[in-house]
């Protein structure tokens, strides 16, 4: 009795872990391809193969000379960084307003909210593209931080209004009776409080301002306010049909590696990040 | 009642040797145990004595580390649950709050189309016992929390298991409640007749729903017997403190003589005192612990009393409890009925006679109580 | 005393709209107005390179009937081709990304020895950019070079080399395999969550009774976090309509593949016509609104009827 039950348990054991090898293979398994790629350069690159040849670290130095990668990741960051930031500061405020004050139309400024975090991007495209060239900022970095704010900002306040209304109400009236203003209490009483929500939400809004393409790609397209998914998406090579394989890998990697190393270290901070969200959502 | 579970039907549980490891913690450490068919059996002690665990490992959502566990003869050990015969009421009533009273109770049965009617048959005679009818159609959300039990109950009874275990099923319930549903347990036991396991931290509950309790603490068994056997022979000390409505008083005392009539022990206040157990191995000047309980204590008379200043005054209405300071240092309770006549700072007087005591050794095992002539 | 504490909340009131007008401001600006530009501009013949003058055209841009001939986004064969491809992308997608989502989710749910592993494996694709995954996939699928065609040819699976992201036929399949990549995690977290907040006595009970757990799965936990679900599919939806780096990169200007948001910015940025763009842009929007006013419509009916099982 017992024999038979360990062995459909060990049969059922191997093929579960043989399909948890499957799914982190196919998650993988694109990314090690381009890491092998990216060694290899030229005619290697007409045969596929699993292993490089040899580690050659042309296309690297390719993409960094002659296309000026090191600038777009610069671009990137400084875009990525400032959106966040600017989210994060006004989000503090706004959380606190929605999510511990009670007044009339808070329900529909809520939605309101959430409704702009569901925009298709497309459908500001020509209003935003007005105010940017009005504004002066077109094919500038500041233009480009003021269209991502659509992306990150509802996310944010949406994100931080939820952990606001966690908080427990006894150290703000505390606060209140020792005549705090709410200025002093947001930066005394809540920040701290808030401190672990925020890093996620700062994590997760830096991760979509990173990824963005169709603004960037709209807005700033000179080769030296290009971001990263535009400079990738724009690399040519030198002949005019074929695509440089080579360095565009490179430059995926390059980009890659830094999130990987984002992960590992965030990993449980992003995933509670992500499932907070849902389950306030 | 058709309901009634004819003997044959339900089962006698073993427990041989049992052992179970968490990890690094040993939180069963071997027990044996006999607990006759149609027998109430409660296990009964306090947080973290395994009482849960051992309940856990007779249903089968723990296996055992060592040893084995038999229902009704047969070796159940590394089986899985629905085929040891058991049926199991959780703490926290485990209902599925998306179904019907009805479906919670058919759930665990409906096995193919042609037994529809069957399922429907045996689920709204269960209902009928338990007064459930008028809510089958109604969702667990829309119920008490008494009402709630009894859907957790009759979903275990509908699937007329040979054990039926039971989780500290009242703990979650108020006490008037606890009062009302612990009632319709002890009822329905009679009514049904079947091997009952029930695990609870309450020792009321244990006193009054059980034919027999089994005292654990830190994974070992203290003690097995019926509930007055245990209140009037506790074997040691835990068991004398554990059972009984107040806490047993224990009071240090020295022996002054060992002999065939009983131990004879000096009282702090200097009083002395001939308590009829068995002297086997007792040195005269042994320390020892005298164990009264504070509803054995009485104003005056007594073979014995203690004297002390009184620290505190407790009124329950149909009695009191007198808080005594001895002379050296104890602390004393009493209940005695009807109001106290008695303030703090008052000198009073505690007597007791020498059948309502204990002595305990050094290690905290009763001495065995002589039989009388 | 109550009017001290009356005027103690209005100051609240006052303090908290203070705190919002940053954000509503930014908001407005970035969301709002632009939108309403658009909007109007779907009613004028605006064009890019002068987008200020503009003359009203009426619902020219959306639908017109001039000498016989239809003319408008609504008449467009390929807006009409754009917009079936994109909702038959999300609804495939996001059926898959939800299964295989499921499945995902299942497993992290149980400790076993790979899954620190699987979760930090699965976030990797969610969190690099699109552009990035379009590229890496599209190589991977190229047909020349193309390491799939390789691999397949070498299992003599096919006899050619099959053109992935070009053929017209194939295309979206290969767009739907890189989101159902790039997109699972996002819902096996969210379905992780779900899962999470079920009750877990119930499991204990369904042990007891002995119900197989294939039963339990779908009598039991789905119904349970069907309402999770529910949104999770939603909000995976709404992102699946409004798709544009992944087809715009992976499958370049094929008109064959175009979704929705495609077709809107070729329209207004290639073609520089800026009203006809617009109205793609705002028949996109309004999809996606009566999608989730239908969604919200459902389970306010299904709140009412008490959804019994």
């Amino acid at each position: 009795m017992k024999a038979r039950i360990t062995a459909a348990r060990l049969l059922g054991r191997i093929g579960f872990m043989l399909l948890m090898l499957a799914i982190i293979g196919f998650a993988l398994f694109p990314f090690y391809y381009a890491l092998v790629s990216s060694f290899r350069s030229g005619g290697e690159l007409f045969q596929p193969a699993l292993w490089p040849e040899h580690f050659d670290l042309r296309n690297y130095a390719q993409i960094f000379t002659q296309q000026a990668f090191g600038r777009s990741l610069l671009n990137s960051l400084a875009v990525a960084a400032a959106v966040v930031g600017a989210s994060l500061v006004l989000s503090v405020g706004a959380a606190y307003a929605l999510g511990r004050v009670r007044f009339r139309g808070r329900g529909a400024l809520l939605l309101t909210v959430l409704g702009v975090s569901m925009f298709p991007q497309v459908a500001v495209l020509s209003g935003l593209f007005e105010l940017i060239r009005a504004l002066g900022l077109y094919d500038t970095l500041p233009g480009l931080m003021l269209a991502n704010m659509l992306l990150t900002l509802p996310f944010t306040v949406w994100v931080l209004t939820t952990f606001m209304r966690e908080l427990p109400k006894e150290l703000e009236e505390a606060a209140f009776v020792d005549g705090a203003s709410p200025l002093r209490m947001i930066w005394r009483v809540f920040l701290p409080l808030l401190w672990p929500a925020m890093v996620p939400t700062g994590l997760l809004a830096f991760i979509v301002a990173w990824n963005e393409f169709l603004f960037a790609f709209t807005f700033a397209l000179s080769p030296d306010v290009r971001t990263v998914p535009v400079a990738i998406a724009l690399l040519g090579g030198g002949s005019a049909q074929e695509l440089p394989w080579g360095p565009i890998m490179a430059a995926s990697v390059v980009v890659t590696l830094p999130v990987i190393a984002l992960v590992l270290l965030f990993q449980r901070k992003l995933v509670a990040g992500l499932m907070a969200g849902a389950v306030k959502g | 009642m058709r309901i009634e579970t004819p003997p044959s039907a339900t089962a006698s549980v073993e427990l041989r040797g049992v052992h179970k490891r968490f990890g690094a913690q040993h939180v069963i450490r071997g027990v044996d145990l006999q607990i006759e068919a149609g027998e109430f059996c409660v296990f009964v002690g306090p947080s973290g004595c395994g009482k849960s665990t051992l309940l856990r490992l007779l249903a089968g959502l723990e296996d055992a580390s060592a040893g084995q566990l038999l229902i009704g003869g047969r070796d159940v050990t590394g089986l899985p649950p629905k085929e040891r015969g058991v049926a199991m009421v959780f703490q926290s009533y485990a209902l599925y709050p998306h179904m019907t009273v009805y479906r919670n109770i058919a759930f665990g049965l409906e096995t193919g189309r042609r037994q529809r009617a069957e399922t429907d048959r045996r689920v709204r005679e269960v209902a009928q016992l338990l007064e459930l009818t008028p809510l089958l159609d109604r969702l667990p959300k829309e119920l008490s929390g008494g009402q709630r039990q009894r859907v957790a109950i009759a979903r275990a009874i509908v699937r007329e298991p040979q054990v039926f275990l039971f989780d500290e099923p009242l703990s979650n319930l108020d006490a008037t409640l606890r009062v009302q549903t612990r009632i319709e347990i002890a009822r329905l036991h009679r009514r049904i007749g079947a091997t009952m396991v029930y695990v609870t931290h309450d020792q009321v509950e244990a006193m009054t729903l059980a034919d027999k309790i089994v005292v654990l603490n830190g994974g070992k068994v203290e003690q097995v017997g019926a509930p007055l056997q245990l209140y009037h022979q506790p074997r040691n000390q835990f068991v004398a403190g554990f059972i009984g409505a107040q806490r047993m008083n224990f009071i240090p005392c020295r022996v002054l003589a060992a002999g065939a009539a009983g131990v004879a022990v000096e009282l702090p206040g200097q009083e002395s005192l001939t308590v009829p157990v068995d002297a086997a191995g007792i040195t005269t000047g042994q320390p020892l612990t005298l164990g009264v309980r504070p509803e054995h204590m009485r104003g005056d008379g007594g073979d014995a009393s203690l004297t002390g200043l009184v620290e505190a005054v407790e009124e329950l209405g149909e009695g009191h409890l007198l808080y005594l300071r001895s002379a050296d240092g104890t602390l004393v309770s009493g209940h005695f009925s009807g109001a106290s006549g008695c303030r703090e700072g008052d000198l009073t007087r505690f007597a007791f006679y020498e059948d309502a005591c204990h002595l305990f050794d050094g290690d905290g095992v009763a001495l065995p109580r002589l039989a009388r002539g | 005393m109550s009017g001290s504490a009356r005027t103690l909340a209005r100051t609240r009131v006052r303090s908290a709209w203070l705190f919002l007008a940053p954000t509503l401001l930014v908001l407005a600006a970035v969301a709002g107005w632009p939108l309403l530009r658009t909007v109007w501009f779907s009613f004028t013949d605006a064009d890019l390179a002068d987008i200020s003058s503009d003359r009203f055209i009426g619902l020219a841009n959306y639908l017109e009937h001039d000498q016989g001939e239809w003319y408008g986004v609504l008449a467009d064969p390929q807006w009409w081709g754009a917009a079936w491809r994109t909702i038959w992308f999300a609804g495939v997608s996001v059926s898959l990304e939800t299964v295989l989502g499921m499945v995902v989710a299942l497993a992290l749910n149980v400790r076993f020895r790979l899954r620190g592993l699987l979760r930090a494996a699965i976030l990797v694709p969610w969190a690099i950019p699109t552009v990035v995954s379009a590229k890496m996939w599209g190589w991977m699928l190229n047909d020349q070079f193309g390491v799939i065609n390789h691999l397949l040819m070498g299992l003599h699976l096919i006899d050619q080399p099959v053109a992935w992201t070009a053929s017209p036929t194939l295309a979206m399949w290969a767009v739907v395999m890189v989101d159902v990549w790039k997109a699972t995690p996002f819902m096996a977290l969210l379905i992780l969550a779900a899962l999470q907040m079920l009750p877990t006595d119930c499991y204990e009970a369904g042990r007891v009774d002995g119900i197989h757990p294939v039963r339990m799965f779908f009598r039991v936990t789905l119904p349970l976090m069907a309402p999770a679900l529910g949104v999770a599919v939603l909000f995976r939806t709404l992102d699946a309509l409004r798709v544009f780096d992944l087809i715009y990169v992976l499958t370049s200007n094929s008109n064959s593949s175009m979704s929705m948001a495609v077709y809107a910015r070729q329209q207004l940025v290639d073609f520089q016509e800026v009203g006809y763009g617009s109205a793609a842009s705002t028949l996109l929007f309004l999809v996606i609104v009566m999608l989730t006013l239908s969604a919200l419509a459902l389970t306010r009916w299904r709140a009412d009827g008490e959804g019994r099982a």
